[in-house]
């Protein structure tokens, strides 16, 4: 009887982790493009619309939350609680003197009173803003039923 | 007697570079703001059209009552009724581009105590007729505040 033996290199447990490393780095270059700091953390339900538009990165952002208080940012800072409306009147000329083309985003609960709103856009259209965006959420097929 | 030099195999260390980049996609994970970057923009009107809006009774009035209801020229309508309402105001015979035009601007005024969400799906709806309608431009959609109203009315008691 002829015995086989087994002839040749024996391979080493071995799991390759090189290209996990590829894998991970393709997660991080997404997480860091589609990275957006959010500059006001002020907590609302947003109007449901059909059309939206895209804001501008660097949009400067004033919210109204549901208890009225209205907070400014420049786009790039926290958001910060403003008194009164003359104040935004006056942040938004301050920002509209250094770039006048300068979007601003409106972000409001659904809830809040028509008055807050006008005297806010108001304040906006006084300090001479070109574009004024009104941030919503996508609306679906199930709100419209 | 000679020595022999044991041979190290060459290799670069993968392990701890993909916990490295484990943690950071933690790190973004978790302050990752999933929040809303769209919106209803809405081109402020500048100077010179003022004069255009004196004449009232030229535009379609959509106001939003207190209770998030519509008037429509001081019509109850419902927001699905908006599309077929401004139907009636294309102008007759004119196309441009093949497709018919609605001229008359549309003057959205919600109440100051209507809820803001309710002036938001007005909004909306108008901005969507020039679809719905396959109208040839978007609807001159325009937003007085409560000051412009009261200057215009200002405006119009010195004439």
């Amino acid at each position: 009887m002829i015995r086989i033996r087994r002839v040749g290199r024996k391979a080493d447990a071995y799991i390759p982790t090189a290209t996990m490393a590829d894998i991970v780095f393709l997660l991080i270059i997404f997480f860091i493009v589609t990275y957006n700091i959010e500059v006001d953390k002020a907590r609302v339900q947003l109007p449901r619309t059909t059309v939206r538009t895209d804001v501008p990165r660097d949009a400067a952002y004033v919210s109204v939350d549901t208890e009225g208080v209205i907070r400014v940012s420049g786009g790039k800072e926290t958001s910060v609680p403003v008194a009164t409306v003359e104040e935004v009147q006056t942040f938004a000329q301050n920002v509209v003197a250094q770039a006048p083309d300068k979007a601003f985003v409106v972000k409001a609960d659904k809830g809040t009173r028509y008055q807050t709103i006008d005297r806010v856009l108001d304040a906006l259209k006084q300090a001479r803003v070109r574009t004024i965006f009104l941030l919503s959420e996508q609306r679906t097929v199930s709100d419209q039923s | 007697m000679k020595l022999e030099r044991r041979k190290v195999p060459p290799e670069i260390f993968t392990g701890s570079m993909a916990d490295v980049t484990f943690l950071l996609i933690i790190y973004f994970m978790v302050t990752m703001a999933f929040s809303a970057t769209k919106g209803l923009d809405f081109a402020v009107p500048k100077e010179e059209t003022t004069q255009v809006q004196l004449e009232r009774e030229e535009a379609v009035e959509v106001k939003v009552t207190p209770q998030g209801t519509y008037l429509v020229d001081g019509r109850p309508l419902a927001l699905s009724q908006f599309a077929d309402y401004l139907k009636g105001k294309i102008v007759p015979g004119k196309l441009v581009e093949g497709k018919p035009v609605v001229e008359k601007p549309v003057i959205l005024r919600p109440d100051p105590q209507a809820p803001y969400g309710a002036m938001m799906d007005a909004f909306d709806e108008l901005r969507q007729v020039k679809d719905k309608l396959g109208l040839a431009r978007d609807l001159n959609i325009s937003l007085p505040t409560q000051r412009e109203i009261e200057n215009l009315w200002g405006a119009l008691g010195a004439l």
